[in-house]
């Protein structure tokens, strides 16, 4: 869940919309509900797309969350 | 709307509105509200949005702390579903849209959602449906405030709902409030299906997976009569089962009449209608039907869900009530019948058994527990002293079992006359013939016992190796198939040679198909469901004993269950065409 938290959390900073692609699904990156139905395994490879007026501002630091190591992490532990 | 099979386990077809009971019990009281209450449904949503991510935060600081962020990541990961602006919408959407009140506009989003996440086969998503389901319940607790509903709260009849129900949830079910019940797990022995026949509420249980398809007040259709749940039914299929219910309705009120009829045949021969129970208030029921008896209580429910074994005292509280109900009829009371897997006061440390039902259970479990086989005797004895009583044993397989059971009996006798407690000398023991190797003993066994009761529900799934529960072979599990139909004529002839009693008290005494040929074999006692007694009433009294001789012996010709079953509904549907068999 983490790497979605942080996406999401820097997503909504951004007025652009936010939209992250797994194969034909798509998700609203300020979403933690559409972000979960898309069912991106370790290593997946996803498409980002920011539209907007703050879109270019957008681009680079979700693309670095994406692209960070712990996106690929193996999922954190279960709880209950 | 969605169609559920389960195993029906109590008749009864019943339309209502769901309530779904899940670990915490809530209850939705709403689903709609007036629109002029929009506004103020709209604020109590952001209000409990507000104070459900408020919780979050708090929880998963509170959680940094102590364990790390690791962990309260998860809070966190709570936090943004609250605060997620799709999930807000929609469920916004529904109360400004369709006047939903804000618990079923949550609920009916959320389980939505948690459907979809289950039906993720990759990813580590697929059980994040449990967040869900926490997100739902962090909402409602908020919505509702401190009003959560328990099923005694209940102010409407209902349907309840739910994965499984436990020993003391069953036991608090109100009929005049719980009209019907569906459940995920169980199989037909379960203590939810025991219940539910004992109450008399339609039931269905092992549907599987269902629980969170629904939301509490949503429509749903129980037949309890052919193991069917319906949820959110189309108004076609509302209007046929309204039919069917009417139907069946006319068919009982013709048969209530029938209390005060003797269980005769046409030909003059009285045969003995007993009821089987399970509580003490089930003998209400009994009498009620105009049972002659109780041919079988059942008394595993003292011990199920206890954390101590049952005392002397509370055998002989509830034995008394049966009798003072009963009146000077008789009463056959079932020493304990459970595996040791039932267990929760299990001092004997026994490695988990792979085949339960093949394993220390019933006399053998008493015979390795004396005091809990002394107990329940001596409770047993002393209830003879106020009634017509006898004492039956469960799962006998060998003739020394049966000896052994009888010695003990004699030992705890001689205690009670040293001690001064009155009882029964001649206190009538009997044996279910339900083990195989009991039914083609029982010529021997017959010397032994004043009466024999053929339980066939066990007979069936010993004699044929299926196990009734287990979907894949159910389908070979029918008490009409002819090696039943032939063990059950040699206990038949073997209580006739000796001179004792024969009874059949499973499940295929109370089926009205198997009445004819159950007389016909020569059973003059059958010990059924309380609820069943009018229906095999009417089949005796529209019956001759020579008819049902002929249908036996035609019968006992054939050779498959099939060919079995289907003639003997013909032949039923002959005597009486009025009857509803499945």
């Amino acid at each position: 869940m983490r790497p979605m938290t942080a996406i999401i959390k820097c997503a909504t900073r951004f007025d652009c919309d936010v939209t992250i692609s797994n194969g034909p699904r798509r998700a609203n990156g300020k979403s933690m509900i559409e972000m979960m139905g898309l069912d991106a395994e370790q290593g997946a490879e996803v498409v980002l797309e920011v539209s907007g007026p703050d879109a270019e501002r957008a681009l680079v630091p979700l693309a670095e969350i994406l692209a960070k190591p712990e996106w690929s992490d193996p999922v954190p532990p279960e709880n209950g | 709307m969605e169609i559920k099979r389960g195993i029906a386990v109590s008749p009864g077809v019943v339309i209502g509105p769901a309530f779904v009971l899940d670990a915490e019990s809530f209850r939705i009281p709403n689903r709609l509200v007036e629109r002029d209450r929009l506004q103020d449904e709209l604020q109590r949503l952001r209000q409990a949005f507000q104070a459900a991510a408020g919780d979050a935060h708090q929880n998963q600081a509170a959680i940094n702390d102590k364990l790390g962020t690791q962990y309260g990541a998860i809070f966190g990961a709570h936090a943004l579903l609250i605060e997620d602006p799709v999930l807000q919408r929609e469920i916004e959407g529904l109360v400004r849209e369709k006047s939903y009140a804000a618990e079923y506009a949550v609920s009916r989003v959320m389980r939505r959602h948690a459907k979809a996440l289950e039906s993720l086969k990759r990813g580590p998503f697929a059980s994040r449906s449990a967040d869900i389901f926490d997100i739902e319940k962090c909402l409602l607790r908020h919505l509702l405030g401190h009003r959560r509903e328990h099923l005694q709260d209940l102010t409407e009849p209902v349907v309840v709902l739910a994965h499984d129900l436990t020993p003391s949830e069953t036991a608090s079910l109100d009929p005049k409030k719980v009209i019907a019940f569906a459940t995920e797990a169980g199989g037909r022995a379960s203590h939810t299906a025991i219940m539910a026949g004992a109450l008399e509420i339609p039931a269905v249980v092992g549907l599987g997976r269902f629980v969170t398809d629904i939301s509490g007040g949503d429509l749903v259709i129980v037949d309890g009569n052919r193991g069917v749940l319906i949820l959110d039914p189309d108004p076609e299929t509302q209007t046929r089962y309204e039919l069917t219910r009417r139907n069946l309705r006319t068919f009982e009120s013709d048969l209530i009449h029938l209390r005060d009829l003797p269980a005769e045949t046409k030909d003059g021969t009285r045969i003995l209608l007993l009821g089987n129970i399970e509580f003490p208030p089930e003998a209400t029921h009994c009498v009620d039907r105009g049972a002659d008896g109780v041919g079988l209580y059942r008394t595993e429910f003292l011990y199920l869900g206890k954390t101590t074994d049952p005392t002397e005292a509370d055998h002989l509280d509830a034995y008394l009530t049966v009798l003072r109900l009963l009146g000077s009829k008789p009463v056959v009371i079932r020493t304990l019948d459970l595996g040791a897997d039932k267990f929760s006061t299990n001092t004997e440390i026994v490695a988990e058994e792979r085949n339960p039902f093949l394993g220390l259970r019933s006399v053998r479990l008493c015979l390795r527990n004396l005091t809990l086989f002394k107990t329940q005797m001596r409770a047993i004895l002393r209830a003879s002293a106020h009634g017509d009583v006898r004492i039956l044993f469960p799962m006998v397989s060998t003739m020394l079992e049966l000896r052994q059971c009888k010695m003990i009996l004699a030992e705890v006798k001689e205690d009670l006359e040293d001690e001064g407690i009155a009882f029964n000398r001649d206190l009538p023991v009997g044996t279910m013939i339900e083990v195989p190797s009991a039914a083609i003993m029982s010529d021997q066994l017959a010397r032994e016992v004043s009466y024999f009761s053929i339980g066939t529900n066990d007979l069936t799934q010993y004699t044929l190796a299926a196990d009734r529960t287990n979907e894949t072979v159910a389908s070979l599990y029918s008490p009409g198939d002819p090696a039943v139909l032939r063990l059950i004529e040699m206990v038949v002839k073997a209580g006739q040679k000796h001179r004792i009693e024969v009874n059949v008290c499973g499940e295929m005494s109370g089926e009205p198909i198997y009445t004819l040929l159950l007389l016909g074999m020569g059973l003059r006692q059958l010990s059924v469901t309380p609820h069943n007694i009018p229906e095999i009433k009417k089949v005796i009294r529209s019956a001759t004993l020579e008819e049902a001789g002929r249908v036996a012996q035609e019968a006992m010709c054939l050779e498959t269950a099939k060919d079995v079953n289907n003639y003997l509904r013909e032949q039923t549907r002959r005597i009486l065409p009025e009857i509803v068999v499945p």
